[in-house]
């Protein structure tokens, strides 16, 4: 893991995508900065953060777009599947890679605080603004993750760091669409019999077993159905709670209440690990095609 | 070494691989031999791990590639057909990254570096960066990304494709060297290659085994006359109906193909197994008023013998059907205009003008020869 961490990392430093990543990180973090903290003298960190994270993580398909699109593309794919190094080993050091780069700009701004501080006779609450940042930090990897994942769906650049901006857009503007979502509770029942259903496959590709996906998605759906006819009242809503799960971009504004979310912090590493997961598997199953 | 049970592969609805079983033991250099699209590189890469089996068995040394993944692979080196490089980095940086990725420890890894680089003749262009490489320089760093390590056996998946003559000779010397201390699996739709390097052949043709054994044992079955027949190769001068005619009488011919030659004509006898009808052929000429300026009896050898062995074989695989077959000596045909006659003993009887005499064997021994030719067009 070591050796693709070290690799990964190299590769992006020493091209201009991890350097153009970092200036556009550090542009967006130091404008809000200057706006929030100087221009309109606000004393809030986490502000900046909250303010800054959507525009500023925008630039994250930059960093993933090549990590796995690339190695398809260049056929140098076979040389991690013939490497004596696991499958996960290999994406977690991947991910660890474009992790570490995205933590250069994120330790940056550390320093943002400070100056502030410095200047604004200590009405700066550094706690907040440090946590802010580190959850800005999990934020980050967590976009990181879901475009990693999306890069093994492709073997072109391109076609991945579109498809990663459209899943950014998307996260951000879930809040809005949650407000035209039916609330119905048979809806509900439908999307859980689809995602059922979806997860059904994942476990038949996984496993390549057609019994072992099959009884998956029987028990879920005949469970879903018999909790729906017992009492319908729970899926109530279910749609609207599960979509507003993708707005990832929301839980980080609690920090700007002053509360130090950890309900947030583990929903970003939890997210981390769910994509990671889901790039293995995805890499693992160009071996099976 | 290596032992591969029952493997099939299919792409789909497509079989690339059907029920093949070989093993490698240690100690040799395995010639892996067959025409584009046989399923040499899928094999190669169900052996290596980089693809799965639809079904049956690989391991190496013991442990299943599947169940026991990392120590198998700690015995294997592999050179995919397209050198897996990292272009934006230095032939340096790129074997430590491969060494550090093998588990090789820091003095390890610079021991091997170093001996590695000198075998394969890169040290001179360790700091420059791999994208600015020649194509043969490129084939040296894959070829020591393979052999870092001290992998028991070395696969090297066509590794002398686009390269010029010279490199060419270069690399077959290093894989020569390499199999002086490793197992090495080499594969290759060149024949030549094959026969100056390897010392054990399996033939695969049409996603099947049809042949594994040693070069000797093979180029003896053909010398013997064994199954594959022989060549009678004559000038003369004359029509060809005049030839036919002389000929017609004598048992033991199986076909006849014609060349042109400047003023003179160039037949090749295909004759039947065990037959010799030399004499009779030399006779019936005489008598038919025809000089005979030259005339090779018996088998080809050498290389040819492998390619008529490895035709034989292919052929007698490419049972598939008859369109498959009419296809491909279609385009064959094509090829012939720009092929020179008499390259090679046998050449004659494929860039003949009788195809529509030929009978159904030899136009499937056809279809491979202008597989071979494709690949070569592609290659240059």
């Amino acid at each position: 893991m070591n050796a693709v961490f070290k690799k990964e990392f190299r590769s992006s430093m020493c091209g201009m995508t991890g350097m153009i990543f970092i200036a556009y990180v550090l542009l967006f973090l130091g404008f809000h900065t200057v706006y929030v903290n100087y221009y309109a003298a606000l004393g809030n960190f986490e502000v900046v953060i909250i303010s800054a994270a959507f525009l500023s993580l925008l630039a994250v398909p930059l960093l993933t777009m090549r990590s796995f699109s690339e190695e398809r593309h260049n056929k140098t794919d076979q040389l991690l599947y013939s490497l004596p190094i696991s499958t996960g080993k290999i994406v977690l050091g991947k991910f660890f890679g474009m992790a570490a780069v995205f933590a250069i700009p994120t330790a940056v701004a550390c320093i943002y605080p400070l100056i502030a501080s410095a200047y604004s006779s200590g009405t700066i609450n550094l706690a907040i603004g440090y946590g802010s940042i580190l959850a800005y930090y999990l934020l980050g990897c967590s976009v990181i993750a879901i475009c990693m994942f999306l890069s093994t769906l492709t073997e072109s650049q391109v076609i991945a760091a579109i498809l990663s901006i459209g899943a950014i857009l998307l996260l951000y503007f879930t809040d809005m669409l949650l407000t035209m979502l039916p609330t119905g509770a048979w809806i509900s029942l439908v999307t859980v019999i689809l995602l059922s259903l979806l997860l059904a496959y994942i476990v038949f590709v996984s496993t390549k077993s057609a019994v072992a996906g099959g009884v998956c998605g029987a028990v879920l759906i005949i469970a879903a159905v018999a909790v729906y006819l017992v009492d319908a009242s729970l899926f109530d809503g279910l749609l609207q709670t599960m979509v507003g799960a993708l707005a990832i971009f929301q839980p980080i504004e609690s920090f700007g209440l002053g509360t130090f979310d950890i309900a947030c912090l583990f929903r970003y590493l939890s997210i981390c690990v769910l994509f990671i997961f889901f790039t293995i598997q995805s890499f693992e199953k160009r071996r099976w095609n | 070494m290596i032992e591969v049970k029952n493997v099939s592969k299919n792409y789909g609805p497509v079989p690339a691989v059907k029920d093949i079983s070989f093993t490698v033991e240690k100690g040799h250099i395995y010639g892996f031999l067959g025409p584009n699209g046989a399923g040499k590189s899928t094999t190669m890469n169900m052996i290596t791990g980089c693809l799965a089996a639809t079904s049956g068995s690989i391991s190496i040394d013991g442990h299943d590639i599947y169940r026991e993944a990392i120590e198998a692979k700690r015995h294997i080196g592999y050179l995919p057909e397209q050198p897996p490089l990292y272009t934006d980095m230095t032939p340096f940086e790129y074997l430590s990254f491969v060494g550090r990725a093998k588990g090789l420890s820091k003095n390890e890894l610079y021991d091997q570096m170093e001996t590695v680089m000198e075998k394969t003749g890169i040290a001179d262009v360790a700091d420059r960066l791999i994208r600015n490489l020649s194509k043969g320089y490129k084939q040296r760093v894959g070829i020591a990304q393979a052999i870092l390590g001290d992998p028991d056996v070395i696969i090297l998946d066509e590794p002398t494709v686009g390269l010029d003559p010279i490199q060419i000779v270069e690399i077959r010397q290093l894989i020569q060297e390499l199999g002086k201390e490793h197992t090495v699996i080499l594969s290759s739709h060149i024949l030549q290659e094959i026969s100056a390097v390897c010392d054990w052949v399996i033939m695969i043709s049409q996603g099947k085994i049809v042949a594994s054994d040693s070069m000797e044992n093979l180029l003896a079955g053909t010398a013997a006359g064994g199954s594959a027949g022989g060549f009678i190769q004559l000038e003369t001068e004359g029509k060809e109906s005049a030839v036919r005619k002389a000929l017609e009488n004598i048992e033991g011919i199986k076909n006849l193909s014609f060349a042109e030659k400047g003023s003179r004509l160039s037949v090749t006898v295909e004759t039947e197994d065990n037959a010799a009808p030399g004499d009779q052929i030399f006779m019936a000429l005489r008598h038919a008023s025809l000089p005979v300026f030259s005339m090779t009896d018996g088998v080809p050898s050498g290389q040819n013998a492998l390619e008529t062995l490895f035709i034989q074989l292919a052929g007698e695989s490419l049972d598939a059907g008859a369109a498959y077959a009419a296809d491909k000596a279609a385009k064959k045909e094509k090829n012939s205009k720009k092929a020179p006659a008499g390259q090679s003993p046998l050449g004659d009887a494929y860039y003949g003008k009788d195809d529509n005499k030929a009978d159904a064997e030899k136009k499937e021994a056809d279809a491979y020869e202008s597989l071979f030719e494709e690949k070569e067009d592609d290659d240059q």
